[in-house]
């Protein structure tokens, strides 16, 4: 099961259109869309009625906010969770959208009276059970010349809590902290990054919470956005947890002195 | 006796007609053999008024702390014609290299290239590894469209050298569907970039429209709004890099 999300904060807003279909082709007449948001302390869980075509749900920005994740299930399926569960955690609650290739939603982000850009995105539910740390390079998906850089951390976490975690840049050739800030677990943390820290030996790195690093540059009126992939993903041997966990642990040794 | 069944099972005909059948078929094999660097076909264009910027790390410095690595980039236009080889003895842990015309030698095309890392650790056995990167496509200048790499398309062995094909695999039949799961009915045009990752032709249809792609090809399909795009090949894994415009704005991603 995939939860979707958005990012709404200031003039950066989103729109987010999910299909209905999977990327083979299926359809399942009987899915509805829902969001999960935190009320409370518990889950809550609604049907969005938003602009739908025969093909997809269409969020709109005024629909989308830094809290509310959506996924795709039926009544029954959502009935089900709540014979089960009072929203104390999420759960594996749809396989509609369990494919490979990976189901994914289009995540557009815009500026009025500017340009757009977007991804195919997902947060898989398997993601929300697991605490870790994010490591990504600074430099990989930013641009120095550009007006304004941000990084969206988006964190979902199975347990409806907007628990505290540290977002640090660091230096890792100088072996220092050079700038942290207080994010929130469940939440777009849509960070802005000072051009002077857009440096070949800057990485970003989260204690305590993964989430999906984004990147968002614009100039002139024109965006880019896209996601790095973990370092694990570069590394095909078996024994590649244990050597980003080496390297994570070197990072957090810098971030611990 | 296992072992050879399961060899036999596992060859690249069997596989195909494990395929065309759809019996435990296989679209992509990503257990190659060890001590390969495994590359994407990257996009690259001049066409246009395109630059593109790619940007890679060091993996194997900073996964392995090798200090003394190299990569190769060959480059090919989008008819597989040989442009050039670069080989970069000295990296940092980020690159970036700037694809324009210049760098093109003055042409205005568009192809793909490989990126292979290399390393001469000799205790360094059975790496696996796939650099996956970052392109970067900026048109007249503008604020490069970033979207990162997305397959496995040929690996090289650090031992011999010798390149390996065939990570996505292909059916006799086309009968592998690929609806995009995006709504293009918002932008004013798009461009889809598709690359044969395979040595067999490809035959692929994007909403009944047919076309063909020779092996390690690149074509571009051009396309007006439209809501959905289903594509039908006989390549298992078949998925386009997208460029959308709408007004003076575009933007590019992975389908």
């Amino acid at each position: 099961m995939n939860f979707f999300f958005g990012v709404n904060q200031g003039d950066i807003q989103s729109k987010i259109s999910i299909p209905k279909f999977q990327n083979s082709g299926k359809f399942n007449k009987d899915n509805l869309l829902y969001s999960a948001s935190i009320v409370n302390s518990k889950w809550f869980i609604k049907r969005e009625n938003t602009e739908e075509t025969l093909s997809f749900f269409k969020l709109k920005a005024n629909e989308i906010d830094n809290h509310k994740i959506f996924f795709i299930a039926t009544k029954q399926e959502v009935s089900r969770y709540f014979s089960n569960n009072l929203g104390e955690k999420l759960e594996d609650l749809n396989t509609f959208s369990d494919t490979s290739p990976s189901f994914r939603c289009n995540l557009k982000v815009f500026k009025k009276k500017n340009g757009y850009s977007s991804y195919q995105s997902e947060y898989p539910f398997i993601m929300t059970k697991k605490k870790g740390n994010i490591l990504s390079s600074l430099y990989l998906l930013t641009n120095k010349n550009a007006e304004n850089n941000y990084v969206l951390i988006r964190n979902i976490f199975h347990m409806p809590t907007n628990d505290a975690f540290k977002f640090y840049i660091v230096d890792v050739e100088n072996q220092k902290v050079i700038f942290e800030e207080n994010l929130k677990s469940n939440y777009s943390n849509l960070i802005k990054i000072d051009n002077k820290f857009i440096n070949k030996n800057f990485y970003i790195f989260t204690s305590d919470y993964l989430g999906i690093p984004i990147y968002l540059s614009e100039k002139n009126g024109d965006l880019s956005f896209e996601h790095t992939h973990p370092p694990h993903t570069y590394i095909l041997n078996k024994n590649k947890y244990e050597i980003v966990g080496n390297l994570k642990k070197k990072i957090n040794e810098i971030i611990s002195k | 006796m296992k072992s050879l069944v399961n060899k036999l099972f596992s060859s690249d005909k069997i596989v195909t007609l494990r395929n065309s059948f759809k019996v435990k078929p296989i679209q992509m094999n990503r257990n190659s053999s060890p001590n390969t660097s495994i590359s994407d076909a990257f996009l690259f264009r001049t066409d246009q008024d395109y630059s593109t910027y790619f940007r890679f790390s060091d993996i194997l410095n900073i996964f392995y702390n090798i200090k003394n690595s190299k990569v190769e980039l060959i480059f090919y236009d989008n008819q597989n014609n040989f442009i050039k080889k670069i080989n970069l003895d000295k990296i940092q842990k980020l690159n970036e290299i700037c694809i324009d015309r210049k760098f093109m030698n003055n042409k205005e095309i568009y192809g793909h290239f490989y990126i292979f890392h290399d390393h001469k650790q000799e205790d360094l056995n059975n790496l696996l590894l796939s650099n996956r990167c970052y392109l970067g496509f900026s048109k007249k200048g503008k604020n490069p469209s970033f979207v990162h790499g997305n397959s496995f398309v040929k690996g090289k062995n650090f031992i011999d050298g010798k390149i390996v094909s065939n990570f996505v695999k292909t059916s006799f039949l086309k009968n592998y569907k690929y609806f995009i799961q995006e709504d293009f009915s918002e932008v004013d045009k798009l461009e889809l970039f598709f690359n044969n990752p395979t040595n067999k032709l490809v035959k692929l249809s994007v909403n009944n429209k047919n076309y063909t792609i020779e092996p390690d090809n690149d074509i571009m399909v051009k396309m007006n709004k439209v809501e959905k795009i289903e594509i039908t090949s006989n390549c298992t894994r078949l998925r386009p890099l997208v460029f959308t415009f709408k007004e003076n704005y575009y933007d590019v991603h992975h389908c």
